[in-house]
């Protein structure tokens, strides 16, 4: 079993559209000996995302980019998208890790769109939610 | 409704992966096994370049990387 085009497309786009994350995209392809793991990527999309706002906070600032909004924007465009696969790198790859991260799902699930919310949900079907 | 203690972390994946198994019933559109599949990557490559990590850390990778692979094998 391998990730089929259409989701290492929404994969490989993600330092592009996030430049932030360009970075830590490209530390997660050089710890595992140069092999791109999509659902890793994701995961770490949404770590990722916990730590930039948890600096925010502390800074006492909103980051000026609004990495929030244009993350929940991007995760509904794949959402919506026909692909099995690729709405199972949302669900599996991004949501089941913000499951792990309480402060970030109370901020991100507000501004989450309808299609990502009901991914969110199956996940709340089987994940035990954050207290 | 079966559910996964998310305290378990990286446990999680294999315990969904033998949900999916053993009821024939994907817990979303494509299921957890390639998930599966790159969390053993991921462990297998990180205690291949940490060999003097912390005991309790290769331990800790070591447990779920065995229970990753138990669980793609259906066991």
């Amino acid at each position: 079993m391998s990730t089929g085009h259409d989701a290492m497309d929404w994969t490989t786009r993600l330092p592009l559209v996030f430049p932030e994350f360009a970075a830590r995209y490209q530390a997660s392809i050089d710890t595992n000996r140069s092999e791109l793991l999509p659902y890793m990527i994701w995961a770490e999309l949404a770590r990722f995302l916990g730590e930039h706002q948890s600096r925010a906070y502390e800074l006492k600032s909103s980051p000026s980019s609004d990495l929030v909004g244009r993350i929940a924007s991007y995760l509904e465009d794949a959402s919506a998208s026909d692909d099995a696969e690729v709405q199972n790198l949302v669900q599996v790859g991004f949501l089941e890790t913000l499951n792990d991260l309480p402060g970030l799902r109370k901020l991100l699930q507000p501004r989450l769109g309808q299609r990502t919310n009901a991914l969110l949900r199956q996940v709340n079907k089987y994940l035990t939610p954050p207290p | 409704m079966y559910r996964i203690s998310a305290r378990i972390g990286k446990r999680s994946t294999a315990d969904a992966v033998r949900y999916e198994q053993i009821t024939g019933k994907l817990l979303s559109k494509a299921g957890h096994v390639q998930k599966a599949m790159e969390t053993l990557t991921r462990l297998t490559n990180w205690q291949n370049a940490n060999p003097g990590a912390a005991s309790a850390d290769i331990q800790g990778a070591e447990t779920v990387r065995q229970d990753t692979i138990k669980a793609l094998l259906g066991e």
